[in-house]
């Protein structure tokens, strides 16, 4: 019933699902970020249990070799989680780009207020 | 200003001998029309000339804040507001005639924004007494979206047919009416949805009246802002169609805003649809499948064919890319007008009653809801309304930041403060410095401006924003953009301001080619035309300089800017993105040299990348809408 094939294909993916959990446990991988990949090794380990489905999928979709079918599944979600992790970029970029600007001004805001402490200060009163 | 009813005696149509003028009565249907209402009754407004003068508002059951708005507004504009009996725009249009007290109706819809003067032309067209309709014409908002900058492109171009001033059908809602004429052939037809305004204009043809198109009395129609509402109002302007045709069959070619090829393409539209299913019954009963594909796509190859010359010839004209997309939005349109034209036959087979939409139909609240920010009430270079553009009024002096963005500019930067310095003592500077790994941060020190640090590296963009943010915070409302490379002459400084103090431009560009481009090298200029013709296509104003760095911005850029300055190489995209946003942008021509010292930050893989950049800002910034801060001026 079950080969060997089989088990290392569900061993791989428990393995990768406990990492991607404990990498979240840890707090080395934020939930945001996680859900894409917990969602991806319980597709895989779902495939590799039933392993009929890709069969099923393959026949239906008229594609003549089942694994190549895996391959593009697998090509589709890579290019779609990096789609993703560049627009995640691209939000931090705005973020980061904004920040600086915000720490600039407030630079210049500290230095002003401090020049306006040392031209009001009394004498002999050195402002802090 | 004057109330109306002081000049007014209590029968309907008469009005002070006095006055040479005839009165009117602006009749304004509305329902659920919260965003733009106060807009056009404001302009409404503006349009008073000391004749006798009545606005009456036909609020068709409100569902929105509408009422509200109309309540506030009621003492202050003097508004007759009648509530309608909620039997669609038609009806609501027929209340306010019969509600008019005055010899002419100015008919303007709920979402008509009229410039100035509009009353005077359309109703001085009225003088001639066998003219019974006067249509204004729509001009395009540059600023609104897509799908609107479409709708109002299309009908400019479908105006500017009318080349003498005749036409057989004046459109709703933007129009001047001669009340008597109205009476005599019966009022609006209250069983039409959209085309009930053609039906009048074939019914008073018919009563031997003439009708006048006037390009001089523009307006602006907020057209629907987003695809689906483009195709939701096409659908209900076919299946009106269909009902008008019903009722008028020799106007089965159309009129002259609705030119025959315009009628063609529904028809020819659901032949190829009608084609495509056939050929879809063939392939299973094995007839000839193929052929009556390709058949199918040949139709609609012809269509989209015919829409892209006009779209180019429109593009053209307009100065503006969005009528390229034509092809794709008509053959949308079509589909629309198919599905109608399906719906309608559907109906009159089983022998239901017509169910016409119009113009006021309840639109879905999300959609409006959105942006429920006024846009800016008038368009800056036609004219300046009640409330026009802060730049027409008279201010007081404005405070000026001269900005510096700096990058490694160490050699030249206590050089180019001192020129600045020498020209104009008075004027406030401010360096920011964009991660400088020399030592710029200490000249900066040693030479008493004030002075912003970005830690690192941002670019160009993003410190004109930093310092653009900074000035607004201090109190300053314009600011001039310098480089630190010594380019600029401290000596055009004042050049560059004297169109913002003579309140003729939000933004001053300072060209450096406007005489000639003589001390360029041959790539660059190359390069530079084909960028100036590609922006002057896509601005409609004349470009010399696409990336000049020397400019002056007035208090409505600065606000802008300061949270949506471009980045990358952001000189060309700022271009663009001022004029997608309804800035006005002047050029004036300033001296350029050489940089004075330093290294140009410009390598051969840089000006690829920035190549790469500004061809897509090319294609992106006129398909975004704009920005809506400016809408809180």
């Amino acid at each position: 019933m079950i080969d060997r094939v089989q088990v290392v294909a569900i061993a791989v993916s428990v393995v990768l699902l406990m990492v991607v959990l404990e990498l979240v446990r840890r707090r080395k991988l934020v939930e945001e970020y996680s859900l894409l990949w917990i969602l991806g090794s319980l597709a895989i380990l779902g495939l590799s249990i039933w392993r009929g489905l890709l069969d099923i999928a393959a026949r239906e979709l008229g594609v003549f070799y089942p694994p190549s079918l895996l391959l593009m599944l697998l090509v589709v979600s890579v290019f779609v989680a990096l789609l993703w992790f560049s627009v995640v970029l691209s939000r931090q970029r705005q973020q980061i780009d904004r920040l600086v600007e915000e720490t600039a001004i407030l630079g210049a805001e500290i230095r002003d207020l401090q020049a306006k402490d040392t031209t009001a200060a009394p004498e002999g009163l050195p402002s802090p | 200003m004057e109330n109306s009813a002081d000049t007014v005696n209590a029968g309907p149509w008469e009005f002070s001998t006095i006055d040479p003028r005839p009165p009117v009565s602006f009749v304004v249907p509305v329902r659920n029309g919260e965003r733009w209402i106060r807009d056009v009754i404001g302009a409404i407004a503006g349009q008073r000339d000391g004749r006798p003068f009545e606005i009456i508002v036909v609020d068709d059951r409100s569902e929105d804040r509408t009422a509200d708005i109309l309540h506030e507004m009621a003492d202050a504009f003097h508004l007759r507001v009648i509530r309608g009996r909620g039997h669609g725009a038609a009806a609501a249009v027929n209340t306010g005639v019969v509600a008019a007290r005055f010899p002419i109706i100015c008919q303007v819809d709920q979402d008509v924004v009229i410039h100035d003067g509009w009353m005077q032309r359309l109703v001085s067209a009225l003088d001639d007494p066998d003219v019974a309709a006067v249509q204004g014409c729509y001009l395009t908002d540059r600023t609104a979206s897509v799908a609107a900058r479409v709708m109002g492109f299309d009908l400019e171009h479908r105006y500017a047919a009318l080349q003498d001033g005749r036409t057989t059908h004046v459109c709703t809602g933007n129009s001047v009416y001669r009340t008597e004429a109205l009476y005599r052939v019966g009022l609006f037809d209250e069983q039409l949805g959209y085309g009930y305004d053609n039906d009048m204009s074939y019914r008073l043809e018919q009563a031997g009246y003439r009708l006048i198109f006037c390009r001089d009395a523009t307006s602006t129609h907020r057209w629907r802002d987003s695809l689906w509402g483009y195709c939701v109002q096409q659908y209900g302007f076919g299946y009106g169609r269909l009902d008008l045709v019903a009722k008028h069959r020799d106007r089965l070619a159309g009129d002259s805003v609705s030119p025959p090829q315009m009628m063609v393409h529904p028809l020819v539209m659901s032949v190829a649809l009608l084609a495509l299913i056939a050929s879809a019954i063939f392939a299973v009963t094995a007839g000839p499948a193929p052929e009556t594909a390709i058949f199918a796509a040949v139709l609609v190859l012809v269509l989209a064919l015919e829409r892209a010359i006009t779209g180019t010839s429109a593009a053209w004209k307009f100065r503006d890319a969005t009528p390229l997309l034509f092809p794709c939005f008509h053959l949308l349109r079509d589909l629309a007008w198919t599905c109608a034209i399906g719906a309608w036959m559907t109906r009159q087979a089983v022998g239901r009653g017509s169910r016409p939409s119009d113009s006021m139909d309840v639109r879905r609240a999300d959609r409006c809801g959105a942006r429920l920010q006024p846009r800016r009430t008038l368009e800056p270079r036609q004219h300046a309304g009640p409330e026009g553009p802060a730049y027409t009024t008279k201010r007081i002096p404005a405070r000026v930041l001269g900005l510096i963005p700096a990058h490694n500019e160490a050699a030249t930067l206590p050089a180019v403060i001192a020129e600045i310095r020498e020209c104009d003592p008075t004027l406030d500077l401010l360096v920011i410095d964009d991660g400088s790994t020399d030592d710029t941060p200490d000249v900066i020190e040693e030479l008493g401006v004030r002075w912003l640090r970005l830690p690192e590296r941002m670019g160009v963009g993003s410190a004109m924003r930093a310092g653009l943010r900074y000035a607004a915070r201090q109190g300053y409302d314009t600011a001039i953009r310098l480089d630190g490379d010594g380019q600029h002459r401290a000596t055009d400084i004042h050049r560059v301001l004297a169109p913002l103090r003579a309140g003729r431009a939000d933004v001053v560009l300072g060209s450096r080619y406007t005489e000639s481009r003589a001390n360029a090298s041959m790539t660059v200029r190359l390069l530079q035309h084909a960028l100036s013709l590609c922006l002057r296509m896509l601005t409609g104003r004349v470009v010399t300089d696409p990336t000049s760095g020397f400019c002056a911005l007035g208090p409505r850029a600065v606000r802008l800017l300061a949270e949506h300055h471009p980045t990358g190489y952001p000189e060309p995209e700022l271009r663009l993105f001022l004029s997608r946003n309804g800035l006005v942008v002047e050029e004036v021509p300033v001296h350029a040299r050489p940089r004075q010292g330093g290294r140009t930050s410009l390598t051969p893989f840089r000006i690829t990348a920035a190549g790469a950049r500004i061809l897509l800002a090319m294609i992106i910034v006129p398909l975004r809408t704009g920005v809506g801060r400016l809408e809180r001026d």
